[in-house]
């Protein structure tokens, strides 16, 4: 059954009951965002109109770190900079689909982890575990799994 | 009754030049955002150099809705005093000079005269300020308490942000927000003439809030050169009457009425504008 797992903000963004009320909806973060990651919030839910937020299978955030900066507002951290301190959620693996729990080779989370090596380790070289301290949340895990649905996926805190 | 025909640069073509100019700009800030980060946003906050310039009424309900935890950055806070400053000396040029939703009634209103040869109906405004200010409270503390509400009816903002959204990107057409458009569109421009603008928008009641008595303003000069022909009550798009010099509560500066009082009576027009 689908369950709403809450949205993913972009990289520094506050607890979200802060976030709802200090974001002011002007969309600098959606214009900066190199990949057009950042979509804002249109019909799905008026309550939630104009703020920002990543469907990481879609198109994940690629922490280029542009888009704290010009937040007027703070509800993106403005003195966040480092890739690594940004704490967007976690990553979660689902074992039964996960092909390499399957039995077959694939090291595609793995590979294109922003914190290589770090948020993403292979026990074995054979198994992907994610390490939930060092876990930036930004979804470029779930961008590339090859299965459908995907078997690794951001959970927002 | 003709008109003597006088200059091709009037007012009304040098606001329109920047109604559209600065459309255009946005449109532009929008293509390049990826490029360049100097001009960045919206209606809602727009970003200049280092400075965000903010809709004073988003400023503070933002301010009243965080007050537990205040958080005041120095650049927006600034960005707040430059709008506040242009009212305080100029009035509500804002409304009249720059707000894209006063444009697109505006050449919609010209449009319907134009091709259906519908007449407006003109439709004097009472001049009431004191519900004005009534609305704006209300609308104050209920954008403070419910954040989403505050952004549905800051008409500059919504129209930047979606405009720029469905044309460039691609967004979802049928959204919440236009039907709340078009609501305000057709109560506008079929029922009262220029509800929204004179009596709920908040921005515009914050920036008359704001404005000095004896900033930028249009007045009744000569009381004896005045022959009452009202063409400047006829010609004015907000419906006041500035023949009757009462307007000044509502009036945002557009200057359609000095300019067609400047035609009429080439020398020494009766109405015009004033400034401390």
């Amino acid at each position: 059954m689908f369950k709403f797992k809450g949205y993913l903000r972009p990289p520094g963004a506050i607890k979200e009951e802060e976030f709802i009320k200090r974001c002011i909806r002007c969309g600098k973060c959606q214009q900066v965002c190199p990949y057009n990651s950042i979509i804002l919030t249109s019909w799905e839910n008026p309550f939630y109109f104009g703020l920002p937020y990543i469907l990481a299978r879609k198109k994940p955030c690629y922490l280029c770190m542009k888009c704290p900066p010009v937040c007027p507002t703070g509800a993106l951290d403005r003195t966040l900079l480092d890739k690594e301190k940004v704490r967007m959620g976690v990553a979660k693996i689902n074992r039964e689909t996960c092909w390499a729990y399957q039995g077959s080779f694939c090291r595609a989370c793995y590979l294109n982890c922003p914190i290589f090596d770090k948020a993403l380790k292979m026990t074995d070289e054979l198994l992907p575990v994610v390490i939930e301290k060092y876990c930036v949340g930004c979804g470029v895990c779930e961008y590339v799994c090859p299965t459908e649905p995907s078997s690794i996926i951001i959970y927002p805190p | 009754m003709s008109l003597p025909k006088k200059k091709l640069w009037t007012l009304t073509l040098y606001r329109r030049a920047l109604q559209v100019g600065v459309f255009l700009f946005f449109f532009l800030v929008y293509y390049t955002s990826h490029k360049q980060s100097f001009f960045l946003g919206t209606f809602y906050s727009f970003k200049i150099g280092p400075i965000h310039i903010v809709d004073p009424y988003i400023y503070l309900t933002y301010f009243f809705r965080n007050l537990p935890t205040p958080k005041i950055y120095l650049d927006t806070l600034i960005g707040f005093l430059i709008p506040v400053l242009l009212a305080f000396f100029l009035g509500r040029v804002f409304c009249s000079w720059v707000c894209p939703y006063n444009f697109f009634y505006e050449v919609l209103n010209s449009l319907k005269v134009r091709l259906f040869k519908r007449h407006e109906i003109h439709y004097f405004c009472p001049h009431t300020s004191k519900h004005r200010f009534g609305i704006l409270l209300i609308l104050l503390i209920a954008g403070a308490v419910f954040p989403f509400l505050a952004y549905l009816v800051v008409l500059p903002g919504l129209l930047s942000t979606f405009l720029h959204q469905i044309i460039l990107r691609a967004m979802n057409f049928l959204s919440f927000t236009l039907l709340f458009l078009g609501v305000i569109f057709v109560l506008d421009f079929f029922f009262k003439k220029r509800i929204w603008c004179n009596l709920l928008c908040p921005t515009g009641i914050l920036l008359q809030l704001f404005s000095w008595r004896r900033g930028l303003r249009v007045e009744k000069i000569d009381e004896e050169r005045c022959g009452q022909c009202a063409l400047c009550s006829f010609s004015c798009p907000l419906g006041l009457t500035p023949h009757l010099n009462n307007h000044q509560d509502l009036c945002f500066n557009c200057g359609k009425c000095v300019e067609i009082c400047e035609r009429l009576r080439m020398k020494d027009p009766p109405l015009r504008f004033k400034f401390f």
